[in-house]
């Protein structure tokens, strides 16, 4: 109570110097509301007085009004009508400036009644004699096409626009393309494409655009298709010196430029000779701030991926140092792998050691993850690689733990060619406690169980605390064990009916009871065939599983220095909600996570074909959610999906198992017969921990549900790999004019 | 385009706000605030998404500065669009700090709207807002008294003074409020030098990055030419085998700068624009470079548990030249019991501690001369040996395992890496590669001298040597 009192208080105050005649203390009032407004307080009471101050030949409190209008006019249409009178005054001002600010302010209203009556005062305004109107008024038109696209139209102010593309002033021409390429993006058909000549055009406003003028200029530009390779050639001539702008958003907007148009040279050495052109000014942007810096190593990354060549003899300023910010350094370590060669390994397996030794555990650990993708990456110089990494486990250093992880990862690109490093690395057994380090240890020691003469009694150290384990260890144990069995049965029978048990009995995890029923199926059938299935070669993982789909990197590469380059993921992956929340108001976008849900659940109710999809998703997510996610969620996944398809089929089979939980048996019997396919998917599943790292990040969506089965709803997802998690990314559109 | 514009204090409330395009509610401080407070500010990406918004942000004196977006739009506009409006209120209210946030709100929406509208990039040079601007700058009482007593202390020392022409408001200035009209430019020629050591001393890599900024406060429009050294290329030196002068990898110039005659004789034009800008940037190659320090570090081993490490630090330049702010500091094992630093020399404006709670040896020099030698001895007294057998001894283990126990030479090269590498940071006014030769101002309408101030200056950008 007493706070609300004193804010009234406060109000009134306000409220009498808003009223004075006097314009010193109206300023003081004004001034005074816009702070609290600043704040967030609401002060939409003071409306009318507010108002009242709009007349007065004061700028200083006109724009503060101004300001207070474009915030509160659309919480009270009926009294803003009132202003439309001193607004429309204020557009036949003879001093340019108030022109442009009540066309600016009036486009920024988007109140109905205001708008109907813009449209006059800006049709003059589009043919104001001072530049600083025409282009405060262009930008005006996506303002007003914004709110009422078919007023816009039908007024002819598109026309209007594009005949501004070919203004004398630079910043008019680079305001009418900015607002033109806006009304294109919410348009299905373009209402306007540059061709040669506005090409041309743009090409000579861009000499003496300002610099943010310049930089919107070359983005539209980039729009433009080439007709020939000369042509392409011509304009890039003319694009190049912008290169050594000291605006960095010119020098990207160029580089993507110039990566463009290098595409339609048809002569191959002259578009190489082009694209090298890029190189300096990019090493030159990561001599500016961090932030910039981030952005160019981001692109950068990119541009190696595609020309891997061109950046080889600058691998110099990608070194990390030690005051750079720990999220720069991460990208330099991506940036070090992707130039890896023979040539300089020996210069980077330097740094990457140094990197090891520092303090932050997330560095630390990529540089250790670095040596082993080098190694990967690089066949001749995997040995070099592998004895640095044998090299830190001697010096102990404090994350030997990451060493075992990448070391599980260079043995499955090289089966049984460094068989000799596993005696060094038992020697850590105990001291692993991560649940990754200790499930890829006991992968290797399971893959390499003929090597290691006792390992059944390594893997039953581990089988003496199965409970307490994290679920990844659990069923790294368990594929161990089986395939210990498989090589030595005599050693291992009885751990393997330990672990059999231990799984299926008293474990309440079905990931890990559906797999140890598995194998029990596979392993009760015929022997020489389950050592065929469990003991396949598995596929290889090579340097290219870290790397971008053609595709994905083609498309992220025409939007370098966009955001979509920063975060590397397609435009349409990040802007999902855009759509929505433009057909909604403002205020309702706060209930979407809720009516997702409820609408998810309605549907399921409606349409029990695709429940099966929903519940699976969302049990993934949660899952997902749980931190208990690592590839295992895949592979959980896909045996769930299995057994739904085979229960389906073979229902009226007869079992004469006494393990008659699921029709498993007719599973296995099922997976045994079909063809090589199946097989190494079984091998796959198995070892789905190690699988190969694939990163999707930015695929698009794919169609789950379409809007007419859905009855207006669709359904978009896509399983995405992030960093080691596992993402379901669902996107729900609302296709009908209803809302949710 | 850009949504929304904020400046965020300290505390979590907006000092300024603005909404471009209504199409983002305006929690948004909320999230940023809530987002980076969980998370160490300077390990955070300075762009990221949720939710369908991108934000950017930079954090200058306290304060969080970002903006908003529904669109794949241009990262580094948003990043020069943070900068120009940092920038430009600067220009504006002289100096920058949460109070002239809250004193000049008014100035900054309304510059603020000259420089977006619509969420599009509209003026951005203080020359051309200007025109627009019409809120006075308001400074407090003691502020004014700094900038007077500010300018009377530049007049006595002229050597290496911190250029504060930033504290000069260009409105002040311009309208007369209190201050004469002064005639004067600054330029600056800085350049960040990072450079790495291998453990033996020799180079690993080396890099330096210059730029020329100048602040300008002449009235009229003055024509500056600029001349610097002449004898440059730009240009990689594989490609001019003969050529014994400077080279410059890269070179970026203001975009107004007529650049015609660089490479022939080094002179560049401009008509400057008012307030502060750069001129160029540049890199500067690596076999053009002088490298000012040279790092070498000695380990000796006493008894059982003592590592002595000597680091000697050479200075390489012109006896009569001396870096400031000289300081050397680098980590010892968490492990170490007791360390000890001890000088050679008897210089008593040297000062070497240990800091305990970060591990951390710093060594400071308020001076370093050319053509010396200076090193500082570090004594590690190191717990006891043990045999490191692990607590839970596996009996299975033996069969495999190699021989675990360590030999001395294991131990040196255990505890050598985990001594962080030896980092030199060091301020060096007069000295750089690029050096300001000529300064001319030519008005057609009058002649007359400005005052001109004129600084080139060294910094470490990241200077070190691995043990």
């Amino acid at each position: 109570m007493f706070s609300s009192s004193t804010q009234k208080g406060e109000l009134f105050e306000i409220q009498t110097k808003l009223q004075d005649p006097k314009t010193e203390k109206k300023k003081e009032g004004v001034k005074k509301v816009i702070e609290l407004m600043t704040l967030g307080k609401d002060v939409s009471a003071l409306f009318t007085d507010v108002m009242n101050c709009m007349h007065t030949t004061d700028i200083e409190i006109k724009k503060l009004v101004y300001i207070y209008l474009m915030k509160y006019a659309k919480y009270k249409p009926d009294l803003a009508i009132l202003v439309v009178n001193t607004f429309v005054q204020d557009t036949q001002d003879e001093n340019p400036l108030i022109r442009a600010l009540a066309i600016r302010t009036m486009g920024s209203i988007r109140v109905e009644n205001v708008i109907d009556h813009l449209c006059q005062p800006l049709g003059l305004c589009l043919k104001d004699h001072d530049p600083y109107v025409r282009k405060t008024a262009a930008l005006c038109v996506a303002k007003l096409y914004d709110t009422n696209p078919e007023l816009a139209e039908s007024r002819g102010f598109i026309q209007n626009l594009i005949d501004l593309v070919s203004d004398s002033n630079p910043m008019v021409v680079s305001n009418a393309i900015t607002a033109l390429m806006e009304i294109n993006q919410s348009k299905k058909e373009p209402v306007f494409q540059i061709d040669k000549k506005t090409a041309v055009n743009l090409l000579n406003a861009l000499r003496q655009a300002p610099e943010w003028g310049a930089a919107f200029i070359l983005d539209s530009l980039s729009k433009y298709v080439p007709k020939n390779s000369k042509q392409a050639t011509t304009i890039s001539e003319r694009i190049l010196p912008r290169l050594n702008h000291n605006n960095s958003a010119i020098v990207l907007s160029s580089v993507r430029l110039i990566l463009h148009l290098s595409g339609f040279i048809e002569n191959k050495a002259n578009a190489v000779n082009l694209i090298t052109k890029v190189v300096p000014p990019l090493v030159t942007l990561m001599g500016n701030k961090n932030e910039i810096r981030y952005l160019a190593l981001r692109n950068i990354n990119l541009i190696i991926q595609k020309w891997p060549s061109i950046f080889s003899h600058e691998i110099q300023i990608f070194f990390c140092r030690y005051n750079d910010p720990i999220y720069i350094k991460l990208e330099k370590l991506e940036i070090l792998v992707l130039l890896a060669s023979e040539k300089n390994i020996n210069q980077l397996l330097h740094e990457f050691q140094e990197y090891s030794m520092e303090v932050d555990e997330q560095f630390v650990r990529k540089s250790i993850r670095a040596i082993s993708r080098c190694a990967i990456k690089l066949e001749k110089s995997a040995e070099i690689c592998i004895n640095v990494l044998i090299d830190l486990v001697k010096k102990k250093i404090n994350f030997v733990q990451e060493v075992v992880v990448v070391i599980k990862d260079i043995f499955r690109k090289y089966p049984s060619r460094y068989e000799k490093i596993i005696g060094l690395l038992s020697q850590n057994l105990p001291t692993l406690d991560e649940p990754e380090a200790k499930a890829s240890m006991i992968w290797i020691i399971g893959e390499y169980s003929e090597q290691i003469d006792n390992a059944h009694e390594l893997l039953a150290s581990f089988l003496a605390s199965f409970k307490e384990e994290n679920t990844d260890v659990q069923l790294q144990i368990l594929s161990s064990l089986v395939k210990l069995f498989l090589r030595k049965p005599h050693e291992s029978e009885e751990l393997l009916q330990q672990v059999l048990k231990l799984s299926t009995e008293s474990e309440n995890n079905p990931d890990l009871r559906d797999r140890a029923f598995i194998y029990w199926r596979i392993l009760s059938s015929d022997a020489d065939l389950s050592s065929k299935i469990i003991l396949t070669e598995k596929p290889k993982i090579t340097e290219k599983s870290f790397h971008f789909e053609p595709s994905v990197l083609d498309e992220l590469l025409r939007n370098i220095s966009f955001l979509s380059s920063v975060y590397h993921k397609v435009p349409t992956s990040f802007l999902n909600s855009y759509q929505i929340t433009q057909n909604h108001e403002e205020d309702e976008f706060e209930d979407e996570n809720e009516d997702e849900n409820e609408d998810e659940n309605e549907k399921e109710e409606k349409n029990p074909k695709n429940k099966k999809n929903i519940i699976k998703s969302e049990n993934n997510q949660e899952k997902s959610n749980n931190n208990n996610n690592n590839n295992n969620n895949n592979s959980n996944n896909n045996n769930e999906d299995m057994i739904v398809l085979n229960e389906n089929e073979n229902e009226n089979q007869n079992e004469n198992d006494d393990m008659s939980l699921f029709s498993l048996n007719d599973i296995i019997s099922n997976t045994v017969k079909k063809t090589q396919t199946q097989n190494t998917f079984n091998s796959q599943l198995q070892d789905s921990i190690f699988e190969t790292p694939v990163i999707i990040n930015n695929e698009p969506r794919k169609l789950l549900l379409n809007s007419a089965q859905g009855k207006g709803m669709e359904i978009l997802g896509l399983f995405k790999r992030k960093n080691d998690d596992i993402i379901l990314d669902l996107e729900i559109k609302n296709q009908t004019n209803q809302k949710f | 385009m850009i949504s929304q514009f904020v400046i965020l204090s300290p505390r979590g409330n907006n000092l300024i706000l603005r909404n471009f395009r209504n199409d983002i509610k305006e929690d948004t401080s909320d999230i940023i605030f809530r987002k980076l407070n969980f998370e160490k500010i300077s390990d955070f990406p300075p762009v990221f998404h949720e939710n369908g918004i991108n934000y950017a942000f930079i954090k200058y004196s306290e304060l969080i500065f970002f903006v908003t977006s529904r669109f794949n739009i241009s990262s580094s506009f948003l990043f020069d669009f943070l900068d120009s409006i940092l920038t430009s209120i600067k220009d504006f209210c002289g100096v920058f700090n949460e109070q002239t946030v809250i004193d000049n709100f008014g100035l900054i929406y309304e510059l603020v709207d000259e420089m977006i509208d619509y969420g599009a990039p509209q003026l951005t040079e203080t020359k051309n807002l200007k025109k627009f601007i019409f809120n006075e700058t308001k400074l407090d009482a003691q502020e004014l008294k700094n900038l007077k007593s500010n300018k009377k202390a530049k007049k006595k020392s002229k050597k290496s003074i911190s250029s504060d022409a930033k504290k000069t408001p260009i409105s002040g200035v311009f309208a007369g409020g209190g201050f004469q009209t002064v005639e004067e430019i600054y330029i600056d020629i800085i350049e960040k030098l990072h450079v790495e050591f291998s453990n033996n001393g020799s180079l690993i890599s080396s890099q330096c990055n210059g730029l020329v900024m100048i602040k300008n406060f002449l009235s009229g429009n003055p024509i500056l030419e600029i001349g610097l050294n002449e004898n440059i290329k730009i240009g990689s030196p594989k490609d001019f085998q003969y050529f014994q002068g400077i080279f410059l990898e890269d070179v970026l110039f203001y975009h107004k700068c007529d650049s015609s005659k660089f490479e022939e004789s080094g002179v560049l034009q401009i008509i400057p624009p008012e307030g502060e800008f750069i001129l160029m940037k540049y890199r500067v190659s690596e076999t053009s470079m002088n490298l000012p320090f040279q790092i070498a570090t000695n380990f000796e081993e006493f008894g059982q548990n003592k590592l002595e490490i000597r680091v000697t630090i050479t200075s390489d330049f012109e006896k009569a030249m001396w870096a400031s702010n000289v300081q050397i500091s680098f980590l010892v094992p968490e492990i170490s019991l007791d360390v000890k630093c001890e000088l050679e020399g008897n210089d008593i404006t040297q000062t070497a501690k240990f800091q305990k709670q970060d591990h951390l040896v710093v060594w400071k020099l308020p001076r370093f001369n050319g053509e010396r030698e200076e090193s500082v001895r570090v004594t590690l007294t190191l717990p006891l040996q043990k045999k490191n057998y692990p607590k839970q001894i596996n009996a299975f283990q033996e069969t495999i395992s190699t021989n675990t126990q360590l030999t001395s030479a294991n131990t040196l090269q255990l505890i050598k890496g985990k001594i962080g590498p030896i980092c030199l940071s060091f301020d060096f006014p007069d000295y750089s590669v690029l050096k300001m030769k000529t300064l001319k101002t030519t008005d057609q309408n009058r002649s007359y001298v400005p005052t001109r101030w004129i600084r080139e200056f060294s910094k470490s950008d990241s200077y070190f040597s691995w043990v």
